[in-house]
């Protein structure tokens, strides 16, 4: 009886594990499609309201799921009162962006990028950046679709047969 | 002066406030140029802050913080080579000018600042009002007078005593037509200034077709606008005049004879419009003196703390 509990704990382990990792891959695509739709509204925000960052913040951060919107948001908050360096809230606040989303390293490197850039320049300029960072994340985006579509299935099915199968080797 | 402050670097803050200290009432202009120390004006002298060398950083650093991190912002303040920062401070910019089809498109490489300390003198105007009162209105005036003499501030307290009112007379509908943005120091549309209870502010507007809006829509006693001296606006004046609206205006210039030699503004002359002429004149250490013309450019008094009230 202890047996049998032992070994459907391994499998349902495995299976969880297996389930965790395709549903990251979900929803790293889900963050990337937000990020670039998020980055589209704040191009059109640059170009029809001219209004600040502070507030082209805050207003994406709302129309954006979170937690996209709430980097947006958390930006908007700090911009509030008078900062220094623009670029030291963003690279804090991608740090915190990327301990609690699925976003892995090489979009945060994008993102960065972009925050040196990000109100410095003319909005001719401004619309050229964001659209390079847009065309950047959509490439991560396109691999990441791929790579689910490839292998969600594949781990989900794969998570369960390791599960069984260290079952029997202990067996 | 904290709204000023902010614009420096962290590193160069301390510096500067320290050498404005308790100065700050008589402050009038902080510039900034490249690779130069940083120049204070006082009304009554000038200083340099020696310690510290405004890099091309530093101007970077400035020029995010005035657009609050938002330089894309700035298209038209680039072209028109001014921002006006929060407390209704300008701040006039110089660098590489660059033309589209022959007109000012922007500027590149901004080189130097010139902040210029906004200040509001109430009552500055109390005196000088009942010169212009005639009943029910107020006359044509012009008000004449050099670059920092004190002609805006002067319009400015001028307006808010007319709409707000006096103990002579109730007040008027006043609009103010702010093409440079420096009477009312809008900021999103609102005032900065106090500019009286019943004052309407068309902000960046020009101000010959702001007249006209304002007479179509706002239905005004009393037009306020600074700096007239173009074509335009001499020809939007001449229709005004007869639309019964009081208009107080100013103009640049060192006398009143010089202002009736420029031949854009011959025409107001000729037809021999604005009923009062005031000459604005500002030393540091006497203050602001007031020379008062009547129509035919004939001095009728003379108003200043040097001048002896008899």
């Amino acid at each position: 009886m202890i047996k049998l509990i032992g070994a459907m704990m391994i499998v349902l382990t495995t299976t969880l594990i297996g389930f965790d990792i395709s549903r990251q891959m979900e929803a790293r695509t889900e963050e990337l499609r937000d990020l670039i739709y998020s980055l589209q509204m704040m191009e059109a925000e640059m170009n029809y309201s001219y209004e600040t960052l502070q507030s082209i913040f805050q207003s994406v951060g709302e129309k954006t799921a979170d937690p996209i919107g709430l980097f947006y948001r958390q930006l908007a908050r700090k911009l509030e009162s008078p900062v220094a360096y623009f670029y030291s809230i963003w690279e804090q606040n991608l740090q915190y962006l990327q301990q609690t989303t699925s976003l892995k390293n090489e979009e945060i490197k994008i993102l960065k990028q972009l925050g040196n850039n990000l109100g410095n320049h003319p909005i001719s300029q401004q619309e050229k950046e964001i659209t390079l960072t847009r065309f950047y994340l959509q490439k991560t985006l396109d691999e990441a679709t791929e790579q689910k579509n490839q292998y969600v299935k594949t781990i989900k099915t794969i998570s369960v047969l390791i599960g069984i199968f260290i079952v029997l080797i202990l067996i | 002066m904290q709204e000023i402050l902010r614009l420096f670097p962290p590193s160069m803050a301390p510096d500067v406030f320290a050498a404005i200290k308790n100065r700050f009432s008589t402050l009038e202009e902080i510039r900034l140029r490249v690779d130069k120390p940083i120049e204070l004006i006082f009304t009554s002298r000038s200083s340099w802050i020696k310690e510290v060398i405004f890099s091309s950083k530093d101007r970077d650093f400035v020029l995010t913080q005035l657009s609050e991190h938002s330089l894309y912002r700035l298209e038209t303040e680039l072209k028109e080579g001014f921002i006006t920062i929060d407390g209704g401070h300008r701040v006039g910019l110089a660098g590489k000018v660059h033309l589209h089809k022959g007109q000012v498109a922007g500027m590149h490489f901004i080189s130097s600042f010139n902040i210029r300390i906004a200040k509001q003198i109430r009552h500055l105007a109390l005196d000088l009002l009942p010169y212009l009162d005639h009943g029910q209105t107020y006359g044509h005036t012009l008000i004449i007078g050099s670059p920092q003499a004190g002609k805006t501030t002067l319009l400015r307290d001028l307006a808010r005593l007319i709409s707000s009112g006096t103990y002579r007379q109730s007040g008027k509908k006043v609009t103010v037509i702010d093409e440079r943005s420096e009477l009312a120091a809008s900021k999103d549309g609102v005032p900065q200034f106090d500019l009286g209870r019943r004052t309407d502010v068309l902000d960046r507007c020009p101000k010959a077709t702001g007249m006209m809006m304002a007479i179509r829509s706002l239905s005004p006693e009393v037009i306020i606008v600074d700096e007239i001296g173009k074509k335009e606006d001499v020809l939007a004046l001449l229709d005004v005049f007869h639309a019964g609206v009081s208009i107080i205006c100013t103009v640049h210039g060192s006398s009143l004879d010089e202002v009736a030699k420029r031949i854009t503004l011959k025409p107001l002359f000729l037809e021999r419009i604005f009923q009062h002429y005031i000459f604005v004149s500002h030393e540091a250490s006497i203050g602001f003196t007031y020379t008062i013309y009547d129509q035919e450019r004939n001095p009728l008094r003379i108003i200043g703390p040097g001048v002896s009230d008899d």
